[in-house]
């Protein structure tokens, strides 16, 4: 209820809203019957001008007492009573609230509850005296003759007010009565909890009694079994899995022999067993082989890198276009053809240097071995000489050729196979060591009369022996080289480089450059 | 000849040539009659070894008795598949082998009406051809045995080769190398050439450089390179003409 509300139902009806002050525990209180407020609680009329301050409850008490009197009046009043007076121009608007005439009250920011009369006087007993003495204040004078007299009255006048309030506030006897015995119960309901949690207490901590073995629990025995239910179930989980793939093997089998003796009406066979299956016993010695593996359509140099994927021989498709030539292995005795890697693929891409081509085999006077000591330093080393000395072949040699105080590099391989069609314009000379089958591979098929007719050739032999009686026929120049006289050698191995420098003036002028010529 | 083994000089003058077909035409035929055998042999899961390994010795062997013309050799190439499969204990139903040669080269064998009697009936004058000698050794043997020949080789390194070199008498079947040439002797080519492709070095310090001398004496350093190049010129014809590219017979 707003005090508002409140003070608004005492102006109507006083006698069920009697005005009282309260005082207790130091703390002023305004009470319409049985609904108390502080002093100083604020109402919901709001002061003119100022949108955040109202009346004071105290304040609204001393104007409905002097209502009746001029403004100037009221304000001396209300100034020595040290409240707020109400201004003029919110006096007629409060003595239309307080009059009951407007019945909409502005909220209040912040309900205020009403407290109990009743609740606070019983809660101080030793102030009692207080109201007796709001009541002199009232304008009811009493008999003040004698010290002894006024005692008895006044302890007989408490006993009565404690009467009178009771029949004033509606509170008989019995009521009074009644309540006491209610809390009487309460009193009581409080010291059976206290005995409950006693009790609660005790029955925790009570110690466990033995426990004697029974009829069943003898049964048990002293191992835990608990787990043994668990094992045997995924135990026989795993046996019924083991019987369905026995079961999906024994109808593979079948189905496969079905398939192997072909659909139409075929004898019937026996489960897991074919008579024309056979190639599932695979032979023990060939179980590290790939045995149905094909090189048809592939390239050596795949083999060489040791990527090669062994595949079933392949179909090739329809209208595939042509394949360049295929690349040809050369062999000869213990011969190497070592491979080429992307590094080497790129920077052979790139280069432009010329080309020497030598044979590769080992019976023969000029390989990569010796071929720097001939060509470079003009002095004969046998092919098994430097092989001694060195333990592995050279795979990727160039030669250096001084001339005019500036060197060239030359290139010189033995797998000429190697060679792509454009880097044979590179080619500027040719060792034969006397087989045709030197030439298997190369271009212009691989017949040795187009070679020499592009390539000079040059073939060494013995000075005391004739050449080969192949290289005779064929358009070489023959290099006769002492078994064991060295001084011949530069100008015998100059002579190759002359043929070889004429040859380059001739017909390769594009390489000129490259030979300071 | 002798032990079905001819010589070089053989194969210029075999019965088709006489005939009147040419030396490349034979060499064509001949590997379309293996391609063929091949084929079908893979479709009935059929291993080179040893069955399309014999099969294809049979058709070789066949053919130098017998010429083109007479004899075609799509119907040869079945009959050597059924016999081979037979003789070596891995038979397959000649019904099959005729459904699976009329699957995979229909154009070819779709004319046959009845294309199983026909293989039975040439599988006689086969069996009188071949004068029923019908144990075939083949290189796969030998070469099992050449793999325990180097111990000093990394065993990786030897296991590669004999790989490859088993890939080679796989394709080797196509040539004339099985009838001019003793299986041993395949298998030690073969495998010398596997040495050579991938490089490695068999032979010891103390070792001839000729590692077969011990089992095929006087068989020099020529032959064996004559024997590899049978293969690669194998690989280089096929490489630029797949045999029957289009699954068709080539005519005249």
């Amino acid at each position: 209820m707003d005090p508002l509300e409140a003070l608004q139902k005492h102006v109507q009806r006083p006698e069920e809203f009697p005005l009282r002050e309260v005082t207790v525990s130091g703390i002023s209180y305004v009470a319409f019957g049985d609904y108390a407020y502080k002093k100083d609680t604020e109402t919901s009329l709001q002061i003119y001008g100022k949108s955040d301050e109202f009346y004071s409850l105290e304040s609204l008490v001393v104007f409905l007492k002097y209502s009746h009197e001029n403004h100037g009046v009221y304000v001396k009043e209300a100034a020595a009573a040290g409240v707020r007076a109400v201004t003029r121009i919110d006096r007629k608007n409060v003595t239309e609230y307080l009059q009951g005439d407007r019945t909409d009250f502005p909220a209040l920011m912040n309900q205020v509850n009403p407290l109990s009369l009743r609740q606070l006087l019983h809660s101080s007993e030793p102030e009692a005296k207080k109201p007796r003495l709001d009541g002199e204040a009232a304008g009811e004078p009493m008999d003040t003759s004698t010290s002894d007299e006024p005692q008895e009255s006044a302890v007989s006048a408490a006993k009565k007010e404690v009467e009178i309030r009771a029949l004033n506030d509606n509170l008989t006897k019995d009521r009074i009565a009644e309540m006491r015995r209610k809390r009487q119960s309460h009193r009581e309901k409080g010291i059976v909890t206290i005995d409950e949690s006693l009790s609660t207490l005790t029955s925790a901590s009570l110690p466990k009694t033995r426990i004697h073995k029974t009829r069943e629990n003898v049964m048990l025995g002293a191992r835990d079994l608990s787990n043994v239910l668990d094992i045997i179930t995924s135990a026989q989980r795993q046996w019924d899995l083991n019987e369905k793939k026995e079961k999906v093997a024994a109808v593979h089998a079948t189905n496969l022999s079905k398939d192997q003796s072909g659909a139409a009406g075929g004898q019937q066979q026996r489960s897991g067993y074919s008579r024309y299956a056979q190639e599932a016993f695979a032979h023990e010695k060939t179980k590290e082989i790939q045995t149905e593996g094909s090189f048809i359509g592939s390239n050596f140099s795949s083999i060489k890198q040791g990527h090669h994927a062994v595949q079933k021989a392949p179909d090739a498709p329809p209208g595939r276009p042509p394949l360049a030539k295929p690349i040809q292995l050369l062999t000869s005795s213990t011969a190497t053809s070592s491979g080429s890697s992307a590094a080497q693929n790129g920077s052979k891409r790139t280069s432009r240097s010329p080309i020497i081509i030598v044979p590769s085999a080992m019976n023969t006077m000029i390989n990569l071995y010796n071929v720097r000591d001939i060509l470079q330093n003009f002095s004969y080393v046998p092919v098994d000489q430097r092989r001694k000395e060195t333990n592995k072949k050279p795979v990727d040699l160039a030669i250096q050729r001084q001339k005019n105080g500036v060197t060239y590099n030359i290139r010189v391989i033995d797998n000429a196979e190697k060679l792509a069609n454009d880097d044979w314009d590179r080619v500027i000379a040719v060792f034969v060591m006397g087989v045709a089958w030197q030439f298997k591979g190369w271009k212009w098929n691989g017949n040795p009369t187009d070679i020499f007719t592009h390539i000079p050739a040059f073939h060494f032999h013995v000075d005391q022996d004739k050449p080969v009686a192949q290289v005779m026929q064929w358009n070489v120049h023959k290099i006769p080289v002492s078994a064991t006289k060295r001084h011949m050698d530069k100008a015998r191995f100059s002579q190759v480089w002359e043929t070889i420098e004429n040859f380059v003036r001739k017909n390769k002028p594009h390489l000129t450059a490259r030979l300071g010529l | 000849m002798s032990d079905w083994i001819w010589p070089l000089e053989a194969l210029k003058t075999t019965p088709s040539i006489r005939a009147g077909l040419t030396k490349e035409q034979e060499l064509l035929w001949r590997r379309e009659g293996i391609k063929l055998l091949s084929e079908v042999g893979n479709a009935l899961n059929c291993k080179p070894r040893p069955t399309i390994g014999v099969a294809a010795v049979y058709f070789h062997r066949f053919y130098m008795i017998h010429s083109f013309q007479s004899f075609s050799r799509e119907v040869t190439a079945l009959s050597c598949l059924f016999l081979a499969g037979k003789v070596e204990d891995f038979p397959k139903k000649c019904k099959d082998v005729c459904q699976a040669a009329v699957t995979h080269y229909p154009e070819i064998y779709s004319k046959y009406q009845n294309l199983v009697d026909d293989v039975m009936g040439l599988e006689r004058v086969l069996l009188h051809s071949l004068k029923f000698d019908l144990h075939v050794a083949l290189p796969y043997d030998a070469l099992l045995d050449y793999k325990m020949m180097f111990p000093d080789m990394n065993r990786e390194k030897i296991t590669d080769a004999v790989q490859i070199a088993w890939t080679f008498i796989n394709d080797s079947i196509y040539t004339t190398l099985c009838i001019t040439t003793e299986p041993q002797m395949i298998a030690i080519a073969l495998l010398h050439l596997a040495f050579t492709v991938k490089g490695y070095q068999p032979v010891q310090k103390n070792m001839d450089p000729c590692w077969w001398s011990a089992d095929v004496s006087n068989w020099p350093q020529e032959s064996v390179d004559k024997a590899c190049h049978l293969v690669l010129d194998f690989y280089a014809a096929t490489k630029e003409k797949p045999v029957l590219e289009k699954k068709k017979l080539t005519t005249f």
